[in-house]
């Protein structure tokens, strides 16, 4: 066998490990998709995907019965898009702020942040709820919108400062020998030089929001106001009884973010591949 | 006049030289750029964790209605059998989750970024789907993962079982999330699964970045694949290992809506997790400052962590004197 062949018949072998996970990763979303299409007859059959009598029962129920899904397809929508938008500035701002001379305490505070990048939400969402109901932000949009800000700001912080170190000095005096504004410098030449770490932050911020589930649990109450994860979790028991109708929404849910990602993915994977990935 | 401008132009030379000794300038535009940071920092970071610090002295359920109990909550706490299984549970939910997602992660962006058809026509459209497909689950919603990974796992109706029943014979009725032992796995399976997506995108990131004469030079030596791995690649990725460390063990001790959707915490306080605990005691039990004071120790717990990973695996370093 020469080398040739023997490179040929090792690439069918890798091509079919990959098929082999796609698959396996692929199995329980056609699982979901399969029983959303189910009728009540067959909903409790374990197979994982049956071809006979399909319907579209379960969405017409799902959608007539539940008119505030549009609703929370927004909020979700609404809340994470400008959390992360948020994040993005106020990081990048920050991380500039903190290459600045003269600036006395920035190490203190740029320490203070590192410190809780680890910082769970779970612990912290008895005062943020405090906090909610004393300003009023129980069942509104910016009652998880600032907490995910803040929450957020340490890792942004973390990655972005990473970048910034790699940022050569002589590039800002340049600038200002040009006769570059402080605010000019942040906008022109720093923003796009973190744009790869930015990609990533902002990736990685938006998804947290879209799944946090714990804060928007004790936040929001109204039906209108709820976020995606926590309806899931809601038709959960309200469908206990009708899987089908649960699965018929669960699958709706899903199809707006892998549009979303599809529509994303070649901008994002460009960020990553551009060297976003740094300590 | 004169004699005043004199006096005047001494008096600044005065101040000069101070400011030349000193350093006594300003940068007020510095402080401005991190003043929004700042303010949802201290507001909603430094705030809580002061709050939960100082609530946790006292048993309440209400703010207007608190007693001063001292350490009593503590006291509680370390002889809370349900609080350690917490702990334990954290600690195997980093243990097992981070590198698996790690290793199938790394797997999968090798093949797909060096094994699939090196600059062949269509790669690159192959390679897009693939990329794509493996990321969905991360952009799935976790309530959805949880519940369609519940559906899988539950007993005579999922479809797990009857597979496992059907091609190894083993019983139907295998119930995984309702077995206390094997309950944080079954949790942690559908963890990996939504997961991986994110670590093989962050390695492809980080192959990316491999230059190719390192690579040209292994093939030319005729390096096996094992050994292109495990001397070229593994090295190169250190920075990627480092950071899918840290956003591991955070996303760890975040762990709540899986745990909520799947078991519970249950069966019996097999699965609980610090949050699951937390919003059992505070909200369900309204004991909320035996709630506050789980939230000090998992706080202190993040903290600790946090300073293991930025001395000695160095990830986001402490700012230090010079660098300023």
């Amino acid at each position: 066998m020469n080398g040739r062949a023997r490179g040929k018949l090792g690439q069918g072998g890798w091509i079919a490990l990959l098929v082999l996970f796609c698959i396996l990763f692929m199995l329980p979303l056609f699982y979901m998709a399969d029983l959303s299409f189910r009728s009540q007859n067959d909903i409790y059959n374990p197979r994982l995907i049956l071809l006979a009598g399909k319907t579209l029962k379960n969405y017409v129920t799902a959608i007539r019965q539940n008119p505030t899904l549009l609703n929370n397809l927004i909020s979700s929508l609404v809340i994470s898009s400008v959390s992360t938008v948020a994040v993005v500035l106020f990081s990048s701002m920050a991380v500039f702020g903190f290459s600045r001379k003269h600036v006395y305490g920035k190490i203190f505070m740029y320490n203070m942040i590192l410190s809780t990048l680890m910082v769970p939400i779970s612990a912290l969402v008895i005062p943020i709820t405090q906090i909610n109901s004393n300003l009023n932000l129980l069942n509104n949009y910016f009652g998880l919108i600032l907490p995910y800000i803040a929450l957020n700001i340490p890792y942004a912080v973390t990655i972005l400062q990473g970048f910034m170190q790699g940022i050569p000095k002589e590039l800002e005096e340049a600038a200002i020998i040009d006769g570059c504004s402080t605010a000019r410098l942040y906008s022109k030449i720093y923003m796009p030089l973190l744009k790869p770490g930015i990609v990533v932050v902002a990736i990685w911020t938006f998804l947290t929001c879209w799944n946090e589930f714990f804060l928007a649990l004790c936040t929001m109450t109204k039906a209108t106001t709820k976020t995606l994860p926590l309806i899931a979790q809601q038709y959960k028991g309200v469908y206990n009884s009708q899987p089908g109708i649960l699965f018929a929404i669960l699958t709706l849910i899903t199809i707006p973010m892998i549009i979303f990602y599809i529509v994303v993915q070649k901008q994002f994977v460009k960020g990553i591949t551009s060297g976003a990935v740094k300590g | 006049m004169a004699d005043f401008r004199i006096r005047h132009t001494r008096k600044m030379g005065v101040f000069m030289r101070l400011d030349s000794k000193k350093k006594r300038q300003v940068n007020v535009a510095g402080y401005l750029f991190i003043l929004p940071a700042m303010c949802f920092f201290c507001f909603y970071v430094l705030y809580p964790i002061i709050f939960v610090a100082v609530n946790s002295l006292y048993s309440w359920s209400t703010l207007k209605n608190m007693d001063f109990i001292g350490l009593m909550n503590y006291a509680d706490l370390f002889r809370d059998k349900v609080f350690f299984k917490t702990v334990v549970n954290s600690l195997k939910w980093i243990a097992v989750t981070v590198p698996v997602q790690a290793c199938l992660g790394f797997l999968l962006a090798y093949v797909i970024e060096e094994r699939l058809g090196r600059g062949k026509r269509g790669s690159n459209l192959s390679k897009g789907v693939f990329r794509t497909l493996l990321f969905i689950p991360v952009v799935t919603s976790v309530t959805v993962v949880g519940i369609v990974w519940s559906k899988i796992f539950q007993p005579y109706q999922g479809t797990l079982g009857y597979y496992l029943n059907s091609l190894f014979g083993l019983s139907s009725t295998i119930n995984v999330l309702g077995n206390s032992r094997g309950a944080i796995y079954g949790v942690m399976a559908a963890n990996i699964w939504e997961w991986t997506g994110w670590s093989m995108l962050m390695y492809i990131g980080g192959i990316s970045q491999i230059p190719e004469d390192l690579k040209e030079a292994a093939r030319i030596d005729g390096a096996s694949t094992w050994q292109e791995i495990r001397h070229i690649y593994l090295p190169s990725l250190a920075s990627v290992h480092k950071s899918l460390l840290m956003l591991g063990i955070i996303g760890s001790l975040q762990t709540y809506a899986l745990i909520s959707v799947m078991t519970k915490g249950g069966p019996n306080h097999a699965s609980e997790m610090p949050g699951t605990y937390i919003f059992q005691r505070g909200f369900t039990n309204v004991q909320m400052g035996y709630a506050c004071a789980i939230s000090v120790l998992i706080l202190a717990f993040a903290l600790i962590l946090t300073f293991i990973q930025v001395k000695f695996l160095g990830s986001g370093n402490f700012m230090k004197k010079e660098e300023s």
